[in-house]
């Protein structure tokens, strides 16, 4: 990722989260505590959660196929209700009705597969929302998403479709997207999972830079590399608990579980 | 998607004689028009199409018709008819394009000075203009009502979404025929409406009812990732609806909703039935005047193939307008 431009992502604007790098990691920025999830079928998908999550703190969440990793990180901006417990994020109850919009703006979200709007140029996937909810002019829209698009070195690509681009492409576009809204938390799930090997490191490069320069993240994923490297904490959940939580060093080298010592011999 | 495939599937197919089994296919066609002679033969009809075109256009006779008792008198080489009371009033004759009296003529009121010739729209495309009319209409508001029944029915909130599939399944499951007769003889007797709006308000609640299924089935073809994708920006559910899920339903939704109006065209010959003047309407009369019930349902026939063929040529140029992008 040449592209990547080091100074675009040091310099910008006052008001943009990235300037906040926080060295000392101690306000909780998101704390859950005793969620509970149950969908509809009786899936008992969160079993009394408690997490707390600093500002400025890249956690990796890893666990088997069907543990509630995406639950729990959906639940984190209310694309799923909790049945029980409290989710607090900068200051917001997530069980206060009518937080959930003002929720949202604080946290953006990357998915799996992408979910650029097809209909809409790379330049207006990312315009949209910060015209339409925080009612910015077009023209600094455009102004703020070209900065965005050559700080994921997309943007040479800016009228391109989505279809016309590759995954790598498309998942730093979402990214770009995600950023547009100028979160205070960014939240992923499995963002490489649906890449092909050699785009993989691509999007990686842009979260590790987006870690570097401070942004909180909480990060659902299977590159086990990623974890060690960037994170400040790794999670381990199996059958929507979750069981072990600890640094990098710790997690990998030193297993607290006997659970975890398979999982970790099966992924690496 | 679809048309990928059937290519694929062509290709793999030993190809025809395109030459030989196009000529098969005319040789057909030829065959039943001879058969339809034939049988007309057979019955003894005697074709008259020389009399059809009348009825689409003709010339019409717009005459000048004196307003009082008077003569018609020549001034200074132009014709001029002069009230016999009150010489100061004159109508000057010269000038239509066909006059019918000459110099001296004595004329009492009404008679005719001689007329203008118009070409004017004759019965049957008179009803095409009431059929467009109806379709366009009613089209319209099937379009309105139908987009509001698909988002009610795909809405969380219990009432709406009961409501819309009471709505659907009520129209669905009656005859249109009966509807029209609902519309007009109950609610248009109530709300003291008039045939013409009675029939538009059928049609539309009736096409609105196939509309708003496909808006929802449109709406839920649409990812879910992309409502997750705009909620997780900030944006609320009506914006994510305007700005993301409708706009690409919409591409999607193009053909169905094109057959769907295509239907609307051909369906609107029922309002008839409540004594609008709509093409077949018209057609009715028509025969009922001539006695040539084969020309005219013919020509009635294809009148609506060339509506709803300029309807389909025009939904195949927005379609491939939309195809490039997404
Ligand atoms: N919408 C839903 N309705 C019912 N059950 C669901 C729903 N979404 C997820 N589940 C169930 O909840 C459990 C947790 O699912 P979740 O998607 O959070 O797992 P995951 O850890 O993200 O798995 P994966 O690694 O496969 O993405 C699973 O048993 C799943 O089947
Ligand atoms: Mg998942």
């Amino acid at each position: 990722m040449q592209t990547l431009d080091d100074t675009a992502v040091t310099a910008p604007e006052p008001e943009e989260l990235t300037e906040e790098i926080v060295d000392v990691k101690s306000t909780p920025i998101i704390s859950a505590s005793g969620v509970e999830k149950i969908y509809p079928g009786n899936v008992h998908a969160l079993k009394n959660i408690n997490v707390e999550i600093l500002e400025g703190e890249v956690v990796v969440i890893v666990g088997p196929s069907g543990s509630g990793k995406s639950t729990f990180l959906r639940t984190l901006n209310q694309l799923e209700t909790i049945n029980d417990g409290e989710i607090v994020v900068d200051g917001i109850s997530l069980t206060t009705p009518g937080n959930v919009n003002a929720l949202r703006e604080e946290a953006g979200m990357v998915f799996q597969s992408f979910n650029l709007f097809p209909h809409l140029t790379v330049l207006d996937n990312i315009c949209l929302a910060p015209m339409k909810v925080r009612s910015i002019s077009r023209e600094k829209a455009e102004k703020r998403a070209e900065k965005l698009l050559q700080q994921v070195g997309m943007l040479d690509k800016r009228d391109r479709y989505p279809s016309q681009l590759s995954g790598g492409q498309q998942q730093r576009v979402a990214i770009a997207r995600a950023l547009a809204m100028r979160p205070k938390i960014m939240l992923f799930d499995e963002p490489t999972s649906a890449l092909d090997p050699e785009m993989v490191g691509e999007v990686l490069d842009v979260m590790k830079k987006l870690a570097h320069h401070g942004m909180t993240m909480v990060v659902v994923t299977h590159e086990m590399g990623f974890a060690k490297e960037v994170a400040d904490r790794v999670m381990f959940m199996e059958s929507g608990e979750l069981v072990v939580e600890d640094t990098p060093e710790a997690f990998f080298d030193n297993p607290a579980s006997e659970r975890l010592q398979q999982f970790l011999s099966q992924v690496l | 998607m679809l048309n990928l495939n059937q290519s694929h599937v062509r290709q793999m197919e030993r190809q025809p004689n395109k030459l030989l089994w196009h000529g098969i296919f005319f040789l057909i066609v030829a065959a039943i028009a001879v058969g339809f002679y034939k049988s007309s033969q057979s019955i003894e009809y005697t074709w008259r199409w020389e009399r059809m075109p009348q009825y689409l256009v003709y010339q019409a006779e717009d005459h000048l018709m004196a307003e009082f008792d008077g003569s018609v008198i020549e001034e200074n080489g132009e014709l001029y008819l002069v009230n016999d009371f009150d010489p100061d009033e004159k109508v000057l004759v010269t000038g239509l394009a066909e006059v019918t009296v000459a110099d001296g003529d004595v004329i009492f009121t009404g008679d005719s000075l001689g007329y203008n010739q118009n070409w004017a729209l004759g019965p049957i495309l008179d009803g095409v203009l009431v059929t467009l009319e109806l379709s366009l209409y009613s089209g319209v508001l099937a379009i309105i009502l139908g987009t509001l029944a698909g988002l009610a029915r795909i809405s969380p909130n219990p009432a709406l979404k009961n409501l819309s599939v009471f709505y659907v399944e009520v129209i669905r499951g009656t005859p249109l025929l009966v509807q029209i007769f609902i519309v007009y003889f109950f609610i248009g007797t109530v709300l003291d409406l008039d045939r013409f709006a009675a029939g538009v308000i059928a049609l539309a609640v009736f096409t609105g009812a196939y509309v708003a299924e496909i808006v929802r089935s449109g709406i839920e073809s649409i990812h879910s990732g992309q409502m997750e994708a705009g909620r997780s920006l900030g944006m609320g559910y009506g914006q994510t609806m305007h700005y993301i899920i409708l706009p690409q339903a919409f591409k999607r939704v193009l053909p169905p909703l094109a057959g769907q109006f295509i239907n609307l065209i051909k369906d609107s010959s029922l309002v008839s039935v409540i004594s609008i003047t709509d093409l077949t309407k018209a057609g009715r009369e028509v025969v009922s005047s001539t006695f040539s019930p084969f020309e005219v349902w013919f020509s009635v026939a294809l009148l609506y193939l060339v509506l709803t063929g300029i309807l389909s040529f025009f939904v195949r140029r927005l379609e491939r307008k939309y195809a490039n992008v997404g």
